[in-house]
């Protein structure tokens, strides 16, 4: 397979957002940790021994990231630094590399343009991902154009992006619910540590010989959870507080 | 409501006798028809077939019609109550945030009471009156998890990306079509779509039970 099977963002140029769920302030400290995720200043062992503190992305693969909600001792990520913006018909080269075009959008220097390299990679724990270091979290579609590249880095092969995502769509999905879970719980006073545990014994619960978390793989099925998880927090928390403003439509905004 | 929809789905009985009548004209063994009696039946399908698409454009200006009324109903509601709804309903703010062509945080600053632009509040009550269209006119009973499902099962273009595309009048159509015309219906919004997802990989479960990725079987 050639390296030209390696695919680009939807879009046009230069308009990168397709690739982040969040960027900056954006990113929800409820957010749990998932692939792709970038940090700033993660204390790092070099092949030399020396301890740095570096950017760095985490590309272990979602599937492997966990047992239940605790995360794995030792978790892969990779160097993030400069790197300049690559148009998209350039995506198909330099698979040594996941580029993050527009990482810090509120930066005008070129640190504004990132990426992380595969071939400068760390073994941390996960305690040294703070998640209030988190400065971007991929969309879906990121997520699953990291996993390509990052899988062709590793064996020369370039699966179809929309192959990774029926192969990985339910694990985003999983990811995305828990977000939400723990956003009603923290909302309502609730620990994100509880929330997270909570909500991972809701997924695992046994209802017509199966999990909630198994019936995540079925596409048809995953709305169906999401309505039952806001049923399922309002039972453990409570009604969720109406505490904004209600808003109506203006001009204003996005 | 519905039982408008119900309607525009059958056709006038003389059109039914019509149709019966041209299977039975093609149905007599014609060893060898004369010129000017192919002449004639070709003429008579032609004008069957106009016939036939005034009728689609009847039913499509009705749907659109009942689509407006739905719309006209959400427009009504705040742009906070379009949100909780189509929550209520199980679609992923993700999914809402793409179909609207909109930043997942954008949707996230919704929630918490910003304003939004005009088009993106009229994006939003399109889709919810298109929820409520499929749900009281074609009987589907869980319209997030219509939005999500693939069109055909080998190629990865759902309703919510042509929601997301803007090509409502397709996404009706699917709404009330089969599975028989699911590659017309690709072929119109995609004319590429058979070399874009043709691949050699499949996914399967593996022996740990994951779910994993191999070259098919040639």
């Amino acid at each position: 397979v050639a390296s030209s099977d390696l695919e680009a963002p939807p879009g046009e140029d230069p308009n990168w957002d397709v690739l982040y769920v969040a960027r900056g302030d954006e990113v929800l400290a409820h957010r749990p940790l998932y692939t792709g995720d970038v940090f700033s200043g993660v204390a790092v062992r070099t092949t030399l021994g020396q301890e740095k503190n570096r950017p760095v992305m985490v590309i272990q693969h979602p599937c492997t990231m966990r047992n239940g909600v605790v995360l794995k001792e030792s978790l892969l990520v990779a160097r993030v630094h400069e790197f300049k913006v690559l148009p998209r018909d350039q995506w198909t080269t330099n698979e040594r590399l996941m580029p993050l075009p527009d990482l810090r959008p509120e930066v005008t220097s070129n640190q504004r343009h990132q990426a992380a390299f595969f071939d400068e990679g760390y073994f941390v724990h996960p305690d040294a991902l703070d998640l209030t270091k988190r400065i971007a979290c991929l969309s879906e579609i990121g997520t699953y154009l990291l996993l390509q590249r990052w899988v062709f880095h590793s064996s020369r092969v370039a699966p179809p992006r929309w192959k990774i995502e029926e192969m990985n769509g339910h694990v985003y999905a999983e990811a995305d619910l828990l977000e939400a879970w723990c956003e009603a719980a923290t909302g309502r006073g609730v620990d994100l540590v509880q929330a997270m545990r909570d909500a991972d014994a809701w997924l695992s619960e046994a209802r017509d010989g199966t999990t909630r978390r198994a019936m995540l793989r079925t596409t048809s099925l995953r709305s169906r959870i999401l309505r039952e998880m806001r049923q399922a927090t309002q039972e453990l928390y409570g009604p969720p507080a109406r505490i904004f403003p209600m808003p109506t439509a203006g001009m204003v905004g996005e | 409501m519905l039982e408008d929809m119900t309607s525009l789905g059958a056709f006038p009985s003389s059109h039914t006798r019509t149709v019966v009548q041209v299977e039975e004209q093609a149905a007599v063994p014609v060893t060898q028809p004369s010129l000017s009696m192919l002449t004639d039946q070709a003429g008579f399908v032609r004008s069957l077939v106009g016939v036939l698409q005034e009728r689609i454009d009847d039913v499509h200006q009705q749907l659109r019609a009942s689509l407006l009324a739905r719309r006209a109903e959400r427009v009504k509601e705040t742009s906070t109550q379009l949100l909780d709804d189509l929550s209520d309903l199980g679609f992923a703010w993700r999914h809402i945030a793409m179909m609207i062509g909109v930043s997942v945080p954008a949707v996230q600053k919704w929630r918490r009471g910003e304003n939004m632009a005009t088009e993106n509040f009229e994006r939003l009550a399109l889709l919810l009156s298109i929820c409520d269209l499929i749900h009281d006119s074609f009987f589907v009973s869980d319209p997030a998890a219509w939005f999500e499902v693939r069109i055909l099962p080998e190629v990865p273009l759902r309703p919510m990306d042509l929601f997301a595309a803007h090509q409502e009048a397709l996404l009706l159509d699917w709404a009330g079509g089969n599975e028989k015309e699911a590659e017309r219906l690709l072929d119109k919004a995609d004319p590429q779509w058979r070399q874009h997802y043709a691949t050699d990989f499949e996914v399967y479960e593996a022996d740990d039970g994951e779910l994993a990725l191999r070259l098919k079987e040639r």
